[in-house]
Formats: C-alpha cells, sequence, structure tokens
C-alpha cells in the first residue's frame, strides 16, 4: 500500500478526490493523509505527529506565499537592495527548515512547490520587476537547497500557473476557504504530482513508437517517393523536422524508439539511408515493425522484441482510425490524441508518461544498447542450441557492493524493476546509503557483459544480518539480463557475504504482485524451504541453512566478485 | 424545471455523500456533515459541472440551503 501525505499552510484538500482517482487509474494501491487546515507546522515540527505515524512513501508540501510573506509583491519593490537580501534569506529559511525536519523525521520522497512570480502587479511597469526578480532568485535558491536533500525534488508551480493562466486563480474559492485554484489548475497539479507519482514508482513509459507517413515526414512515402516527403528546412517539412529533433533528443535521455508503419521496407530502408533532411537514423530505432499487417498485432511483436510491456508503450500515429483501433485493442498502451498541426507535436511529448527523474549513464548509452541486443538476437536465432547460445556468449558477470557513484543507478533499478523482483520495494538513494553503509547490511550489484557488449549494472541485492541470519531484503534483475542464470551468481555472492559475516542461516522473502511471477520458484530453486513468516505479511518466507542450499550451476559465466 | 431542482438534489447528495431522500428546503451546513467550507467550494464545483453555469461570488454566499440554491439558479440567466 503506497502512502501519500499532503502538508500546506493553506487548503489544499480539495484536490484529494481528483488526486485519488488519478492514482486509481495508475493501479497502485494508495492511502492518502492530508495534514488538517493550520495544523502543518505541529505535523512538519513534532516528531510523534499524525504525519510521521502515518509512515508516508510521499509527502507533497505545498506552501502559499501569501502566508509567509502577506503581499510581497506589493512591499519588495520598495525594499532597500540589503532588505531584499534579508527577505530572500528569510523566506529560504522559513523553508529549509520545515524540508530539514521533514527529511530528519522520515525517509518519504519530498515534493516541495517554488513559488508562482505573478506575471503583473498593480505598482507597474517601473517597479514589477523587482518584485519578480527577487522571487525568481528565491526559487533559484530554493531549488538548490531542495535538490541538496535526499530524495526531495521541487514542482514548478510557476510554470504551471504561467501555462494554465491566471484567470484559473479563484478568487471566489480564495475567500470561501483560501482555496485560490479553479478546476484546470486543479487538473494541472495533480498531473504534476502525477507525473513524479509515476517516476516513482516504476510506471513509466519507456518507448515511443512512431508511425512514418506524415507522423515523422510530411507526405506519403509509397505515393510520394522518397523525393516528395517534407522534413526539410521549408514550411512543410519544418514542423516534422522539430519532431524528429526532439525525438533524437529523447533517445539521449535513454527513451527508446521504434516504428510501426504500413510500407515497405526496401523504400524505408533507402530513405533512412539516402535522404539528405532526415534527423533520425535506422540507428536511432530499437525495433520496428514496417509491413502491411495491422498495427496493434506489430505493437505485441515491438514489446516482445524489447522485452518490455504494453503498459511501456506509447504509440504515435497521425491517423485517427488507427489511433481508436490500438486503444481498442491495447488499453494498455498510452495512443496520445494527436492535434492536426504537426507544429503542436512537441507539447504532447511532454505528457506522454515518459517522466524519469534522474538520467544515468545507463540511460545515456541505452539506444546502443539495445543495437549490441540486436545483434545477440541475431546470434541466437543461428546457434544450434540453447546451451550453446549461452555457452558461446562469453558472458562475464562482477558483483561488488554499490559505492556512491552508484548509488542513483540502484535506486533506478528498485524504482523500474518489477518482473524479476523478489519484494518490490521502491528504495530511494536514501535508504539505499543506510543499507551500504551501515555494517550490518550490505547493497551487492551485478554487473552483467557479454562478447557483443555490456548490459551494464543490472543486478541487485540487498541483505541484512539479524544474529547468525542472513535475511535478503531486495533481490532483483533487470529484464535485459533474464534468461542467462546470471541470477544464480548473484545469489552465491549473498550467500559468500552472509558466511564471511559468519552467519548460518539465510532468509528470503517473495511478496506476489501482478508483475512478479517470473521470479515465484527462485527461492525454492535454489534450495531454500517454505517456512511461516512473521505476522501479518504477505507473501512467503523461506530459509535454510547456509549449508544446505543447492545453488544452480552457472559454468557458462566466468564470475568475479569483489567482497 | 423540476428536472433542474432533481438534478441540484442529486448533486447534493453526491457531494455530500448522503441519500437523495434525505435532502429538503432547509438541508443546509448546519444540518449536513460535510457542508463546511470545503464542502461548499465541491458542492460549488459540483453545481457548475451538472448544470453547465459558473455562479458569482454573491451567488456563492447565497447558496446557503436547497431552497436558496434553487432560488439562485431559477434567477440566473439561460447560457
Amino acid at each position: 500500500m503506497y502512502r501519500w501525505a499532503l502538508v500546506s499552510n493553506t487548503t489544499i484538500a480539495p484536490l484529494v478526490p481528483r488526486l485519488r482517482q488519478a492514482v486509481k487509474r495508475s493501479g497502485v494501491d494508495c492511502e492518502f493523509f492530508v495534514a488538517e487546515y493550520g495544523g502543518s507546522s505541529r505535523q512538519i515540527f513534532s516528531p510523534g505527529s499524525d504525519l510521521y505515524a502515518f509512515r508516508p512513501d510521499l509527502i507533497v508540501l505545498y506552501l502559499d506565499i501569501q502566508q509567509l510573506k502577506p503581499m510581497f509583491e506589493l512591499t519588495v519593490p520598495f525594499e532597500t537592495p540589503e532588505n531584499r537580501e534579508l527577505l530572500i534569506g528569510e523566506l529560504i529559511s522559513e523553508v529549509t527548515a520545515m524540508t530539514k525536519a521533514l527529511r530528519k523525521n522520515t525517509s518519504a520522497v519530498l515534493l516541495t512547490n517554488n513559488f508562482p512570480v505573478q506575471p503583473r502587479t498593480a505598482l507597474g511597469i517601473g517597479l514589477d520587476h523587482v518584485y519578480k526578480n527577487t522571487l525568481r532568485h528565491v526559487n533559484l535558491r530554493l531549488h538548490q537547497a531542495l535538490t541538496e536533500l535526499q530524495a526531495s525534488y521541487v514542482f514548478d508551480c510557476d510554470g504551471l500557473w504561467a501555462e494554465v493562466g491566471f484567470e484559473e486563480y479563484d478568487h471566489r474559492f480564495e475567500m470561501i476557504a483560501q482555496f485560490p485554484f479553479g478546476v484546470k489548475m486543479q487538473q494541472a497539479l495533480v498531473d504534476e504530482w502525477m507525473r513524479f507519482f509515476r517516476a516513482l514508482n516504476g510506471l513509466t513509459r519507456k518507448c515511443i513508437v512512431v508511425d512514418l507517413d506524415n507522423t515523422l515526414w510530411g507526405g506519403i512515402l509509397g505515393e510520394d517517393g522518397p523525393d516528395g516527403i517534407h522534413m526539410g528546412d521549408t514550411p512543410e517539412g519544418r514542423p516534422f523536422r522539430r519532431f524528429q529533433q526532439t525525438l533524437k533528443a529523447l533517445t539521449r535521455r535513454g527513451l527508446l524508439l521504434a516504428i510501426n508503419s504500413k510500407n515497405n521496407m526496401a523504400d524505408v530502408r533507402s530513405v533512412f539511408q539516402q535522404h539528405p533532411d532526415l534527423v533520425l537514423r535506422e540507428s536511432d530505432f530499437a525495433a520496428m515493425q514496417i509491413n502491411w499487417e495491422d498495427k496493434a498485432t506489430n505493437l505485441v511483436r515491438i514489446a516482445r522484441e524489447l522485452n518490455i510491456g504494453l503498459q511501456h508503450l506509447v504509440f504515435w500515429d497521425d491517423n485517427p482510425a488507427e489511433r481508436a483501433w490500438v486503444r481498442e485493442r491495447h488499453p494498455a498502451v498510452l495512443v496520445p490524441e494527436l492535434p492536426q498541426d504537426t507544429a503542436k507535436y512537441v507539447d504532447v511529448l511532454s505528457r506522454c508518461e515518459t517522466d524519469t527523474l534522474v538520467v544515468t549513464g545507463e540511460d545515456l548509452k541505452r539506444a546502443q544498447m539495445y543495437q549490441e541486443e540486436r545483434q545477440r538476437r541475431e546470434f541466437q536465432a543461428e546457434a544450434p542450441s540453447f546451451e550453446h547460445f549461452l555457452d558461446d556468449l562469453g558472458l562475464k558477470v562482477s558483483i561488488e557492493p554499490v559505492g556512491s557513484a552508484l548509488l542513483e543507478r540502484a535506486a533506478q533499478l528498485c524504482q523500474r524493476t518489477n518482473q524479476f523482483n523478489l519484494t518490490t520495494r521502491r528504495h530511494t538513494v536514501e535508504a539505499l546509503t543506510q543499507f551500504s553503509t551501515s555494517p550490518f547490511s550490505a547493497v551487492l550489484l551485478m554487473h552483467v557483459q557479454d562478447r557483443f557488449g555490456d548490459y551494464g549494472w543490472s543486478g541487485l541485492a540487498i541483505t541484512k544480518v539479524e544474529g547468525t541470519h542472513a535475511l535478503i531484503d531486495t533481490f532483483l534483475l533487470s529484464c535485459r539480463v533474464l534468461g542467462k542464470n546470471a541470477e544464480f551468481a548473484l545469489i552465491a555472492a549473498v550467500v559468500k557475504w552472509a558466511g564471511n559475516r559468519g552467519c548460518t542461516h539465510i532468509n528470503g522473502f517473495y511478496l506476489p504482485t501482478s508483475k512478479n511471477l517470473p521470479c515465484k520458484d527462485f527461492l525454492e530453486q535454489c534450495g531454500l524451504k517454505k517456512v511461516s513468516g512473521p505476522a501479518g505479511e504477505s507473501g512467503h518466507a523461506y530459509e535454510a541453512r547456509l549449508v544446505d542450499l543447492q545453488i544452480p550451476r552457472t559454468d557458462h559465466l566466468k564470475i568475479s566478485m569483489g567482497l | 424545471m423540476n428536472n433542474v431542482i432533481e438534478r441540484i438534489k442529486n448533486t447534493i447528495a453526491s457531494t455530500f455523500e448522503i441519500p437523495v431522500e434525505t435532502i429538503c428546503d432547509d438541508s443546509s451546513s448546519q444540518t449536513i456533515e460535510k457542508w463546511d467550507s470545503i464542502g461548499q467550494i465541491n458542492l460549488v464545483m459540483a453545481l457548475e459541472r451538472e448544470l453547465e453555469l459558473s455562479f458569482t461570488m454573491d451567488e456563492i454566499l447565497q447558496l446557503k440551503d436547497f431552497a436558496s440554491i434553487c432560488k439562485v439558479v431559477a434567477a440566473k440567466a439561460p447560457r
């Protein structure tokens, strides 16, 4: 059960029903806590408060500047520069006192707003800029101070108001209950918080599947020929060019692209090889289904080829009939409604549930990794047997305790891995730091590579020691390294670590979810036996003496352990 | 007109999660538990959505009980 708390120095409770609905649609079970009106200080600063007793996973802190510095926009333009500096300092201190207290008393993820800068005040153009630049300065420093804390993020409330427009400022609701948000702004806030929620809960979509004709370029290749399609520096071509450039930038931060198009492969290939205006190249696409078959089936093929779920796909097609068809056949795929005007595509790209919170080195190499995976698949198709294939892959695995440089990647693994994940605990960087620095626990990371390339850091195990028992808190493998028996190398490392710490027993836990069926029998395969678990926990507990374990052989892996 | 009164009744019922039959002319913030200032906002949003109109501040202040809500809505010019 995910626990989401909201704390504010003004009224925000009316947002909760809308938020509850949005979370429900995402399929996650969630409980909410809203600090009572006027109670935010007590909830934040008393370690025994209801807020902390609620044990939230995520806290949204919404601060109204009018409560902190009333009429800031009308007073600050008359202050001396020195006093302005003092005011800035006071605002920052007030906010950071709250976030530091939250950080101290809970390991929840924190999400705080920045302050909306009114586009104009009654004071006029001679003085408006003083207020505006001062508040922008506050926002910059606030962003820095808040993101220095672990697991603390800032959402751009200023940007949301600019997008929605100040007509959405509802003075009636403000007068009645200090709740100034019109319906559009309420939705904008909820949508923005959901972006963070999805990124924190492994719900990020990983691949945008695009059509070609009139989507990636203007015109129809089969009818207009390669010289008749538009994506160059002309009025017809520029919107498509801009769209391609944006998609290209998205691949740089680790998002995957695929093609789903009704076309002849040969025609498309020659465009990719010869057209001077193409921004994206064939190597930018992790998968291509270019045929005359139905696009819904193609999506299934793409998902399977990339080893991701339909829930990770975004389907992007200019044809409303195709969009409707896919929506009906695959409700799990996101099919954004597209404007007629290609120039407006880029805006829709930011509303496709593809947000991630951190870009890691892995993300930056992802396109290359998918190229390498395609080569592996070709090799596998040619191998005489699966065993031959594994033996000839030249797999190398190395396992070591996580260092500070890899904590982000470790957290990303915890947040995103769903299939081979025994307990699906969404640990943050802060939690992982605690595990890795404590003498009673360890976070082991596994790196996998083969003759085709690098899978990167793709396995993680967190083990805790209680007396002579080693408890596996978390054990997961990225789906890209499934089917290579690398998981047995990782558990062998866990066992070695436990043995070094003097443990005689190992305990594991399997918490079933809708997605982690692939690892249901893993602990049993290693020789652990089911035992009755701690009261109140759903799932299956396992135990074995270290000497009784029977970890399957991994002769095809070359393993090195830095324990 | 009856139709509008029914719709207002249903909106009050669903906003405050009470049975529609319990609503009478003097159902108000005094008699309905969830009808506090936040309830007032929720009610205004629900009525505006259901009846496709917007209330001015003055009108909102008059939405004190079922009877006066019907009166205010009836007095509004058709959109």
